[in-house]
């Protein structure tokens, strides 16, 4: 026999608990941020990769809510939004030339020697490498799971991660 | 987690700490920032936004389906006994009953007495919804003993029932006819859905959008019809699969698009009546200065695995142009709000006291004229993504600033008054540049 359960049933639209966007999706901001952040290293594009997150899960937070895992969802949707996001930019020419130089040559005030040339190296990466060591590595992700917000197999994260890490250490002189 | 030297692990570590030591804008994490306005900066107004249509007409259609589960009178035998005014209301959706997101096999149907009901070949996991009234035993069997519930009586205190059958080792994907035995006196209501073979609906295209591929659905592998996308066009791939409640994935191999091909989750349906949705959604690309193609998606999916896919091609995101560095700005400082649409539209006027310049992004075939205060300015002739600024003459402090624009309907805009920085009010007292 096929049937595993037998429920009474309880009024429909009854709310799970503690699923508001204010108690999820908001309160993930700032993890989303820093990953963000972290594979994008520019503050204004990490500010609107989490809007625009948040802004999805914001407008589709009825099913978003009913989702057995909406911050994986959110995670997922960063990620895809980080990767594309960039791309597009780059493809319109922006931002200009000049601002990439001007905003390199200023650097950041608050960040030590060692910092910049991980910064330096950090920036050769692509940003699917980024996002793999972001996720696997700072995040503790496995990389099935990197491969879901990804969009691409297990396989060709352990590649970005690898190959990532490895540019790293030539960058840095490691390796 | 991945195994790293020390020493690269030490300094990767610190690396990652200086980066989450800096403090997230204190906007994201104010709710009411994301309902009422847009972000900052930049904008993606026709394909950035597919993702939360197609999920919002999801769930739109997802609330037309469940009014219509409440709402049209259900399938009924032309006389049924006294005992049906004792049935409950049905179908109950959400927790403990059917969930939301299912295919209806059989809609809400009452009757008395015994009866045969419809054929069908399971798909994922089946909800049985039902409810009896009247003397004597019920029982809901199936041809090929799969499912079985007998109730010695009806009770009216008992309320609807849910049964969930999981699948696929249950029915195998035989063809199933149900059958209810009951007295012609007791009267009794069904109601049938299951997971397999739905999918969310592909909105239609944004009217500036060409569609690539029609909505097609299908189940397991097959090699789509090959398309190209033009030179600097948004690409959207709107592809869900559903594979029951097994979990599987549907692989897209490598193409123009995704050199490193694709994976996609498909839709999850879980017991507990929630979904899983991870991975699932449109992929929004850009098609580049010299364009994509050929190309040939190629699913490869289990044969149980159905899916559908719509692809569509339009304007890339528009950019609303950050002025600090480069134009008459040091700071993105708005005098107003940012005003975002399609073809003409008169914009609120507003009011400042500060010297403003106008900056503004347009995509799409077609010119964009801006008129402020009854000067017209034409930003371009040509909206392909263009991004740039002017800076209205005759500004006077705290008088109100009217703001409409002309643009054919399938062009889209942004537009903010900024503040112009370290200008003086009057003639020659700020250089104005023009950077339209």
């Amino acid at each position: 026999m096929g049937v595993i359960s037998a429920t009474s049933a309880v009024p429909a639209g009854e709310a799970l608990p503690e699923r508001t966007f204010e108690a999820v999706a908001v309160a993930d901001a700032r993890r989303l941020y820093w990953l963000a952040l972290s594979i994008l290293r520019d503050e204004g594009e990490a500010q609107d990769a989490v809007q625009e997150t948040l802004l999805k899960a914001w407008r589709s937070w009825e099913s978003v809510a009913r989702m057995e895992r909406p911050v994986a969802w959110l995670t997922r949707v960063c990620v895809n939004h980080c990767i594309s996001r960039r791309r597009h930019l780059r493809s319109r020419g922006w931002p200009p030339v000049g601002l990439i130089e001007d905003a390199v040559s200023r650097g950041d005030p608050g960040m030590a020697a060692d910092h910049m040339d991980m910064d330096r190296a950090y920036r050769r990466l692509s940003l699917m490498q980024r996002a793999a060591i972001t996720l696997n590595y700072r995040h503790g992700y496995s990389v099935e799971e990197c491969a879901v917000f990804m969009g691409c197999r297990p396989g060709t994260v352990r590649a970005h991660v690898a190959r990532g890490l490895a540019t790293l250490r030539k960058e840095l002189g490691d390796g | 987690m991945v195994e790293i030297d020390p020493g690269l692990d030490t300094r990767l570590r610190a690396y990652f700490d200086h980066i989450e030591a800096s403090t997230p804008p204190s906007n994201l994490t104010d709710a009411e920032a994301y309902a009422p306005h847009r972000r900052r900066g930049m904008i993606n107004l026709f394909a950035g936004l597919a993702a939360v249509a197609v999920v919002a007409a999801s769930v739109t259609l997802f609330a037309v389906e469940l009014r219509n589960h409440h709402g049209p009178a259900p399938a009924v035998t032309p006389s049924l006994p006294a005992s049906a005014a004792l049935l409950k209301q049905m179908p109950l959706m959400g927790q403990g009953g059917v969930p939301g997101f299912v295919h209806v096999v059989l809609p809400l149907t009452r009757g008395s007495g015994s009866m045969r009901l419809k054929t069908f070949v399971p798909q994922g996991t089946l909800y049985l919804q039902f409810d009896c009234a009247g003397p004597g035993s019920f029982k809901i069997s199936s041809t090929n003993r799969v499912i079985g519930n007998d109730l010695a009586q009806c009770s009216t205190s008992f309320g609807v029932t849910t049964l969930t059958i999981d699948g696929p080792k249950g029915y195998d994907g035989k063809p199933l006819t149900l059958s209810i035995t009951a007295a012609p006196s007791m009267s009794w209501e069904i109601f049938i859905a299951e997971t397999g073979g739905w999918l969310p609906p592909l909105m239609p295209p944004q009217a500036d959008y060409q569609v690539l591929g029609p909505i097609t659905d299908g189940t397991g592998s097959t090699t789509l019809p090959t398309f190209s996308v033009a030179p600097d066009e948004s690409i959207t791939v709107n592809l869900f699969c559903n594979s029951g409640t097994s979990g599987k994935a549907l692989e897209i191999a490598p193409n123009p698009l995704w050199p490193d091909g694709q994976q996609v989750s498909c839709l999850v349906f879980n017991a507990d009546g929630s979904i899983s949705m991870d991975g699932f959604g449109p992929a929004v690309s850009d098609s580049g200065s010299s364009g994509l193609g050929p190309i040939s998606l190629q699913f490869t999916a289990d044969p149980s695995v159905s899916w559908e896919v719509q692809i569509t091609e339009g304007p890339t995101g528009i950019i609303l142009p950050e002025l600090g560095n480069l134009g008459p700005v040091t700071q993105d400082v708005g005098v107003a709000p940012k005003a975002i649409g399609m073809g003409s539209a008169v914009l609120p006027s507003f009011t400042t006291n500060q010297h403003y310049t106008i900056a503004f992004s347009c995509s799409g075939a077609g010119s964009l004229t801006v008129i402020s205060s009854g000067v017209a300015h034409v930003a371009t002739t040509l909206c392909g993504g263009h991004t740039g600024w002017f800076t209205p003459p005759h500004q006077v402090p705290g008088q109100p600033v009217s703001l409409s624009v002309e643009a054919p309907s399938s062009v889209g805009w942004e537009i903010q008054a900024v503040q112009v920085y370290g200008s003086t009010w009057g003639a020659g007292g700020a250089t104005m540049p023009n950077g339209g």
